[in-house]
């Protein structure tokens, strides 16, 4: 055994990609896939019901948070007592493009729960006084957020960069005052109740579940379409935009737009962006925590909606560094813009990512996850096949020439929120 | 039930491989017993700064994560009061140059300047993005101080105060790291894809040669037993009222823990749990409450936590949780509640059963509590638990004597 010769490192990856089976049942389309031998099921019934479709913030929040009150037949204690009473896992949750109604359930409690789903989507409950309730624990909540300089950043940013559109409409606290218990029950009415859902089942199905499922489905009356709501087009402000608030710490956002997930260079975008600051040897990581200390992490991500999509740099650092950290961010990207990326940073670039990927298809409930986030936007399987084949072939001259497409410093904008003094 | 084979080299490194053939990923875990517990009281956070530390690059890999990184893995490392814990999951095929990186930087691990320095400021980053600078943040860390008054227990990982931070010199890192980082005192797990033998055989082949250290762990000091009731009260800029009770209890390896730990359940695991629905849902006072148990290998807490809600009186809230409190104690919970636990219990457990990450850091940390196959037994010991244990564990422990109370007062122009 000799400790300076490093053992060799095999870089062969080999995605195993389960097979997806598709069933559609009266406009709702099932989705399985099935792998391992935990007797868990994973359940998500995911409804065209995000927060862009609500005709004032919090419209969809409350909605989904009053949906957990039950139904008319099983309401209230009795609810949240029998379907925790079986075990289950659940969260009724909203992103900007999507209601999801999500179950982690013991095979064997299935039937019953899709009983319960049941008569919960078919016939909710949706009592006003839950609803008074909820309105005033979501205030609460609010105003604790509003004293972290990460969440007013967040905010800020997302009303800057989604200027115009309706991704940029966040909560501001007169809105708890102002929405009203009948936009959320119409909100539910209208994009729940007989609304046609992507129904994902992940884990170890067995033909007999399938039954239950495919039963469960063709039992549920549905009368409405699957509409999308295409948004208003942002207009991002561009500029630095500053919070004002006493803190430890000064939290800073940068972004943009950015093309859409079916675009050619997609993949090249995404590698790009981890360069820049998706992983922990990325550039910004190195510089300003592992050269400079200035974070505890600092991360770039590239998040795709149904509409647009954006990316978005963000850490929290030592008070009086966020102007010069702004300043290390377009050094870093002129960086890439005009210098040539070594091929050693190169190659362990391509080495981490195709183990992330292998880690990310571990198991049925992350495949579906992969699956979905391709499907929802009309792709398929194939979309990770081609990532590989880009990952593989991708040259730095390639990488500067996408850097220079798509992370034009002109286009960001900034938010710099807190650090300041009395 | 995970399959399991128990080794131990002679150098003291305890060594469990689990086989899974379903997954492509290996998880390599080391727990080291060592954590804020072990700390000089003047130096706290020591443990997790050193956590930091461990990731300085070693004699033969300089750079340990890129290393990693090539190798197509992930990799990272927690502290807690208890115990310092690494991983990394990687391509099954990679197994050994993770077993290599790991054996460096048990052995020779490249303490420098450079990374003391940058370390220190990123873990003062670190303690003010997750605590200073977070309403209530600091919380839990004046439960601590108030509810234990001599057990090491009293401070939080991250340390007293920036200041423990600040002073740390390389020879402390040094000494902490010679003392501790020693085969004697981890526990490697390996869970995947692998064959059982010649995977012992690599480890073997890397760690085998590292010597033993001689542990000097201080003495924990076990808290007198609490007689009174304590009450702090402080006053913060926040919006809403908080309160944070804590009830000191028997340690993670205890035979009562399972039923300690579905108390805590049925109290206030989740949306259904008796102080959620009556103190949140039904009488509206407050606007969260929750219970847990910290765990812990010495003597831990079950704490209860919650905000209340704008212009409800404290005391109100009091004596709500103590009616149910003791309702609990002359009933017991009722079967169907019981069950209710015990069902979540085990849709955790099976889930917890899926990764090779979970299997690999709860087998370790199985082991280093007291013993490994304990992570098989823990089913059935939950399921075995009684309405009758149940009540007789509340009211051993959930009583006022053993009460510490933190009540947070928003400051007037907050």
């Amino acid at each position: 055994m000799d400790r300076k010769i490093a053992p060799i490192v095999n870089n062969e990856v080999e995605l195993t990609k389960l097979p997806v089976e598709k069933q559609n049942i009266h406009g709702i389309e099932i989705q399985y896939v099935n792998g391992g031998s935990a007797p868990l099921l994973k359940l998500e019934l995911v409804y065209n019901a995000g927060s862009k479709y609500q005709s004032q913030p919090l419209g969809a929040s409350l909605a989904f948070d009053i949906l957990k009150d039950g139904s008319k037949k099983l309401n209230g204690s009795a609810f949240k007592e029998t379907i925790n009473g079986l075990g289950v896992y659940y969260g009724f949750e909203i992103s900007k493009d999507f209601g999801t109604l999500s179950f982690y359930v013991l095979e064997r409690n299935l039937n019953e729960l899709l009983g319960i789903i049941r008569d919960v989507i078919s016939t909710p409950n949706l009592p006003e006084k839950e609803f008074e309730r909820l309105r005033v624990k979501q205030k609460n909540d609010f105003l604790i957020d509003c004293e972290k300089t990460g969440f007013l950043a967040r905010q800020k940013f997302a009303e800057v960069l989604f200027n115009n559109c309706e991704y940029g409409k966040v909560a501001h606290a007169i809105d708890f005052d102002t929405v009203s218990y009948k936009m959320s029950v119409d909100f539910i009415k209208e994009y729940v109740v007989e609304a046609p859902f992507v129904f994902l089942v992940s884990g170890s199905i067995s033909k007999q579940s399938k039954n239950s499922i495919s039963s469960f489905v063709g039992s549920l009356s549905i009368s409405k379409s699957r509409d999308l709501k295409v948004v208003s087009a942002p207009l991002p402000e561009l500029g630095v935009h500053k919070i004002v608030k006493e803190s430890e710490q000064c939290s800073v956002m940068l972004g943009k737009l950015m093309p859409s997930k079916t675009h050619r260079d997609i993949h090249k975008i995404s590698i790009t962006n981890t360069i820049l600051g998706g992983y922990f040897g990325s550039r910004l990581m190195q510089n300003i925590r592992e050269e400079k200390g200035w974070t505890y992490g600092i991360h770039s991500s590239i998040l795709n909606y149904e509409n647009v999509s954006s990316l978005v740099i963000s850490a929290d650092v030592l008070k009086d560094k966020g102007d010069a950290t702004i300043e290390e961010i377009k050094k870093e990207i002129n960086t890439l813009q005009n210098e040539l990326i070594p091929q050693e940073e190169l190659d362990v670039l391509k080495n981490y990512l195709k183990g992330s990927l292998l880690k990310s298809f571990d198991g049925a409930f992350e495949q579906i996850d992969r699956f979905f986030s391709v499907d929802s936007f009309g792709l398929g399987w194939s979309y990770y096949d081609q990532y590989i084949d880009v990952l593989q072939q991708i040259t730095p001259e390639e990488i500067k020439k996408t850097a220079r497409s798509y992370f034009n410093w002109d286009d960001f904008l900034a938010v710099k929120c807190g650090g300041d003094t009395k | 039930m995970i399959d399991y084979k128990k080794y131990q080299l002679s150098n003291g490194l305890k060594v469990i491989i689990h086989q899974d053939h379903s997954t492509p990923i290996v998880a390599v875990n080391l727990a080291f017993d060592v954590g804020a517990r072990d700390e000089d009281p003047e130096m706290t956070g020591l443990a997790h700064y050193f956590e930091h530390l461990m990731f300085s690059g070693s004699k033969n890999a300089l750079e340990y994560d890129v290393h990693v990184q090539n190798a197509g893995g992930q990799n990272n490392a927690f502290t807690s009061n208890d115990y310092t814990n690494y991983y990394i999951t990687l391509p099954k095929n990679n197994l050994e140059l993770a077993l290599w990186l790991e054996s460096d930087r048990m052995f020779q691990l490249n303490l420098n300047k450079k990374s003391l320095e940058t370390q220190r400021q990123v873990v003062i980053e670190e303690f003010k993005q997750r605590y200073l600078n977070q309403p209530y943040g600091t919380n839990l860390a004046q439960l601590r101080a108030l509810t234990y008054k001599s057990h090491p227990y009293k401070w939080s990982t991250i340390g007293k105060e920036i200041s423990h931070i600040e002073k740390v010199t390389l020879e402390d890192a040094l000494r902490f790291y010679k003392q501790f980082y020693a085969p004697n005192n981890c526990i490697l797990t390996i869970c995947g894809d692998v064959e059982v033998e010649p995977t012992f055989e690599l480890v073997q082949k890397w760690f085998g040669t590292i010597s033993k250290s001689e542990i000097n762990r201080p003495v924990y000091t076990e808290e007198k037993k609490q007689i009174t009731k304590r009450v702090e009260e402080v006053i913060e800029d926040v919006p809403l009222n908080a309160f944070l009770w804590s009830f000191k209890m028997g340690r993670k390896t205890d035979s009562d823990f399972p039923t300690a730990d579905l108390a805590s359940d049925l109290l206030g695991r989740d949306e259904s749990s008796m102080l959620h629905q009556k103190l949140a849902i039904e009488l509206n006072l407050v606007s969260n409450v929750s219970v847990y148990l910290t765990g812990d290998r010495s003597p831990g807490m079950l704490v209860i936590s919650g905000r209340l809600n704008e212009g409800v009186e404290a005391v109100h809230v009091e004596e709500e949780i103590w009616k149910i409190i003791n309702e609990l104690k002359v009933n017991g919970p009722l079967e169907t509640e019981l069950t209710k636990v015990k069902n979540k219990f085990e849709t955790a457990h099976v889930y917890g059963e899926m990764s090779v990450i979970n299997k690999a850091m709860n087998l370790a940390y199985s082991e280093l509590c007291k013993d490994v196959e304990d992570i098989n037994t823990e089913l059935v010991a939950y399921q075995e638990v009684t309405s009758e244990d149940i009540q007789s564990w509340v009211s051993t422990f959930i009583v006022e004597s053993n009460l510490c109370q933190l009540n947070v007062n928003k400051s007037q122009n907050g």
